[in-house]
Order: structure tokens, then sequence, then C-alpha cells
């Protein structure tokens, strides 16, 4: 039951990290079209 | 404190500065790919992994292999200590490690933070210690490096987001870096006595007539790795205080020194990198203060002493036949100067490694251990992460000095707008959420409470520090609180793998962020990143922001310690 959740706890961590990968570029995209809009 | 012990911290130092340009240069030959020694070997396994070594890869997917990788192997590890009973070289027949510790220790070695919560020598067997927990010393070191060499590409170059290929710099930091170094390191370490063995344990025959039960093992190969990759696993629980792990006056030089190389050198790599030398030893400069300030406090305090042991008659002063100040905790064999610098060393690099007990270190002097860490462990730091943590406080930096004159910051060319602050703020808040919120839930339930075994302030800054080892990936204990609980072990197994990973993701970003940047052409208004100006800025950016996150509990943990101890009452 505990070698289940940690290991379904685990692959639920690295997903987010790449979700968080995905957000981070996002936010570089975004920035990046606002600050080319502004200049 | 002792003429003595100032000669050997100097003696460090100045071997500290004499090993960084040549480790320097021999890093930057591994990442540029001008190395080419061991190439056959190189391409069988990029050829056995599927890996196209020249591709150049867009940051989105460096940062996706290094989670993909790290993923893998954490759980691999996972699934071996839970089988370590099924599996080869277990002379002592241990069991299978516990389903919370194997968590707490997959997540601990695959992040270089290498926190034990268990007893190695009663835990871990040979195949263990072995095949996970030495090659996760390797990986999790090599990732380190990648992590640090992205960055650095990022701001050297203009390459649309490309910053190298994560799979190519894994191998050649392993096969060129780690693994020579730690082969030649090995075997000085064994030739000074080291043990390196198979054996089962020796039961042996005390001379007061007791049976004490001595254990064995390949440590030497496990030493050297475990300081040269900052990761600080010890063997044995007793660490680098053990005399197998650290028999000599020269060992625990060549300890230290191995911490320091690397994260030294890439100083010089990474000034070289960006063509701007001066730049390179301007971190190295700003990393050496921190360093030799650290020193000279925890130095000062230990040297002092409690003034309580005074006051009943204890001799605290140093002379031929007795060290004085603060023995508690701390190896006859090192004395206070080499505890007080090994201390600083292991927390300025995150590596965690420990020849005395800091729980035993007089409040002030435990304290640096800590702030060290707090500050980001950027004072040399961990294996590429110092660089790499180094680097965010200099886009802060750059940001602050471009707003005090009102110019659009620039670093080394590149402007610095608001996706590259916003990455530089993830990173630099993530960092202090994960450690204070950790603590606050931990000293807030009863099960967080349950572990201590100190009262008051003390019993704060135990908690305090093993979340702050945790989230910067240090892995020294303040010792003091007891891990091996579910709560522990799942909450610093988490931490771990948010301080690692979730500060990788936003600084390989900036890496990626800055590399799509022109490269402009240094002009009158530019700020200068080379002299004693920018070095003083830097520090003082390092010190305020840890100050202001951190001071509120350092005042109610050591600070306010120290205050009751010079008034009479100890916890």
């Amino acid at each position: 039951m505990y070698d289940l959740l940690y290991i379904a706890g685990t692959i639920v961590f690295f997903a987010l990290m790449l979700a968080y990968v995905a957000g981070c570029r996002s936010l570089g995209r975004d920035a990046d079209a606002a600050a080319e809009k502004g200049a | 404190m002792t003429a003595n012990g100032w000669l050997q911290i100097a003696i460090f130092s100045l071997l500290v500065l004499a090993l960084t340009r040549p480790m320097g240069l021999y890093i930057l030959r591994v990442y540029d790919g001008t190395m080419h020694w061991l190439s056959p070997l190189e391409r069988l396994i990029y050829r056995a992994g599927g890996v196209d070594p020249a591709e150049d890869q867009h940051w989105t997917r460096y940062a996706a292999s290094l989670l993909i990788f790290s993923a893998a192997t954490m759980l691999l590890t996972y699934l071996a200590l839970r089988m370590q009973r099924l599996l080869p070289l277990n002379p002592q027949h241990l069991a299978a490690v516990t389903a919370r510790q194997s968590f707490e220790t997959s997540a601990s070695f695959t992040t270089n933070t290498n926190w034990q919560s268990y007893v190695g020598e009663t835990t871990m067997s040979y195949f263990s210690q072995m095949t996970q927990l030495a090659y996760h010393n390797f990986m999790s070191a090599a990732v380190g490096m990648c992590g640090a060499i992205a960055l650095a590409r990022g701001i050297a170059r203009r390459s649309a987001g490309r910053l190298g290929n994560f799979w190519v710099d894994l191998v050649r930091g392993t096969l060129y870096l780690f693994v020579p170094l730690s082969i030649v390191l090995a075997l000085v370490l064994a030739q000074q006595g080291v043990i390196q063995n198979f054996s089962a344990y020796v039961t042996a025959k005390t001379l007061e007539g007791a049976t004490q039960v001595i254990a064995m093992g390949p440590v030497a190969s496990q030493e050297a790795i475990k300081q040269l990759g900052t990761n600080g696993g010890g063997f044995f629980n007793a660490n680098a205080a053990h005399p197998f792990e650290n028999p000599t006056p020269l060992t625990n030089l060549l300890s230290m020194l191995a911490i320091f190389a690397i994260p030294a050198g890439i100083t010089w790599t990474y000034g070289r990198m960006v063509k701007n030398a001066r730049h390179g030893w301007a971190l190295w400069s700003a990393m050496f203060v921190l360093f030799f300030a650290g020193t000279l406090i925890t130095y000062r305090a230990e040297a002092r002493g409690n003034p309580l042991h005074a006051a009943r008659g204890v001799n605290v002063v140093a002379s031929g036949g007795n060290p004085g100040g603060n023995m508690e905790g701390k190896e006859v064999r090192f004395g206070i100067a080499n505890s007080a610098l090994y201390a600083t060393v292991t927390t300025d690099a995150s590596c965690g490694a420990v020849n005395a007990m800091h729980d035993s270190f007089t409040p002030v002097g435990g304290m640096v251990p800590l702030v060290n860490i707090q500050l980001g462990e950027l004072i040399f730091g961990g294996v590429g992460s110092g660089l790499y943590g180094m680097l965010i406080m200099v886009v802060l930096t750059v940001f602050i000095a471009g707003l005090m004159v009102g110019r659009t910051p620039e670093y080394l060319g590149k402007k610095i707008q608001a996706p590259e602050v916003q990455m530089a703020m993830l990173y630099v808040l993530a960092f202090p959420a994960l450690i204070l919120l950790g603590a606050a839930v931990s000293v807030m339930l009863p099960a967080g409470l349950a572990g201590l075994n100190n009262a008051g302030p003390h019993g704060l800054s135990e908690i305090l520090y093993a979340y702050t080892s945790a989230a910067g990936n240090n892995g020294s204990a303040f010792a003091g609180l007891t891990g091996t609980t579910y709560f522990y072990n799942t909450m610093l197994g988490t931490t771990m793998l948010f301080g690692r990973f979730a500060l990788f993701v936003p600084m390989i970003a900036l890496g990626g962020f800055l590399s799509s940047k022109k490269i402009a052409p240094a002009s009158a208004g530019t700020f200068p990143v080379t002299g004693p100006l920018f070095v003083m800025l830097l520090i003082g950016v390092i010190l305020i922001i840890g100050a202001l996150t951190f001071f509120p509990a350092l005042a109610l943990g050591p600070v306010v310690e120290q205050l009751s101890m010079a008034a009479g009452r100890v916890f």
C-alpha cells in the first residue's frame, strides 16, 4: 500500500515538474510577445 | 583561536585558489567537447542509448530529458532498496529498507542531498551502497553540472533557446570528470587507510572484555565521489568523523579540497565561456569573501566555547595539550579549527558530509552552517548548483543596479527583462517557501514535534535545519531530530524533490530565455561585472535576500539561544 503511494507520488511529482516546464515556456512566450508589443 | 588553526585555514584557502584555474580548464575541455581520450566508450554509450550527440536541444527538451532521467533512476533505486534482501552482496543479510526510508533515500540521493535517516552500516547492503547510492553520487553530481553548463551556454551564446544536449553533458561529465577524479582520490584515500573491502563485519573483543562489531565495506570508492560530487552521504553513520572514512589529517584536508575543487573551478570555466575571465574571478571572489566570513565566525564561536563551561571551572583556553573552546561533538583528531572549517565548507557547498556534530556547536557556531545553506548554497556551492545559484543572484544584482541608474538592466550584453526576472524570482522565492512552510507545519503538528530531542529555541533550530538541509539539497543533519518517522521521511523527501527540481526548471528556463537574446556590445553605461564594486553589490544582494527571508526564524532559534546561553541557560 505504502509502496503504491510513494511510487505514484513520485510519478505525479515529476509530471508536475514537466507541466512546470511548459508553464515557464508559455510565461516566457507571453512576456516576450508583450515586450515586443510594448516596444 | 590559535596560530596553528589559522595556518591550516590559510593553507586550505591557498590550495583552493591554486586549484581553481587547472580545474576550470579541465571542466571547460570536458564540456566544450575537446577532450576525447574516452571517445570509443562515449560513442558506445550514445549508440546503446539511441542518443544523437549532435542534437542541440531546446531548453524545454533539455529540462524534460533531465526530469525523465531523474524520475526513472529514482524509481529504480526505490525498487532496489525495497528488494535489497533478494539482491547479492549482502553478507550481513540486511532486510529490505522500509517503504518510507526507501522513498526518502531515493529522493535524497537523486537530488544530490544525501540526507540519511538510516544507519548505513545496519541498513544498506554493499549492493545498495555501490549500485544505487554510489551510482546516484555520480549521476546527481553530473546532473548538477548539466544545469550550470546549460545556463552558462544560454548566457554565453545566441542560440534561440538551445542549450546543448543533456545526454551528452551527462555522459561527458560522468566519464571525463567524476569517474577519473574519483578513481585517483579513492586510491589516495585507500593509501591513507580508508578501507575498501567486501568482508563481513568483524566481531572484536575490547580491552574491557565487551564485544564490538566493526563494520567493513567498500568505503574509499564511495568516499571519493561523496566529496567530489558534493554529495555527502556517509558510508557509516558517523560520516567523516569515522576513522574508516577520514583517518588522517591529510584525508581531512583532501576531503575539503575535493568538496570545493569543482565548484571553485567552474567559476573559471564560466569566465572563459562568457569570454570575460575577470567576471569569473569576481564570482570566485564573492564566494571566497562569504566563505572566509563564515569560517571566521564559526571558528571564533567554537574557540570561545560555552561560557557556562568556563563558569564551572573547565579550562576553555587553548594550550599545548588542550584544544580549549567547545569540544562537544568534535573529534579530538581534528580539533576546533578543522571542525569549524569542515562545517563551513560542507554547508557552503551542498555536500553535507560532517566531521563534527553541528548540533553540538555553540548557537552562533551552529547558525553559520544553517545560514550558509539558507543563502542558497552558492558560496562555491554544490557541483553545478553553486554556480547556477550564484548566477541567479547575479541577474538580480544587475537588475537592481539597472534600476538604481535608470537603465534597462544588461548582463554581459544581454538585456534582463520581465521574463528573466520572473524566472529568477521563482527560483529565489521557492527555496525559502519550502523551508519556512515545512518548518512551520512541523512545529504545529504533534507528528513534527514528536521527533524533537531538545526543547525551546534549540528544538526550533533542529527542525529549521532539517528543512533547510533538505530544500538546499545539502544533507547534513543538525542531529537531535529523530527523522525516522513516516512524517519526516515523507515531508523531507518531498522537500528535497521540490528543492532540486522546482528550482532547476526556472533556472534552465532563464538560460533558454537569455539564449534567445541579442548580445549588445558594452557601452559607457554598461554596469561593470568585474570590479570590487560589483563583488560588494553581489554580496550585499545575497545577504539582504537571505537576511530578509530568514532572520525572523533565526531570531527565534539560534539568536535567542545564544543570548540565553550568555544569560546562563542552555537548551
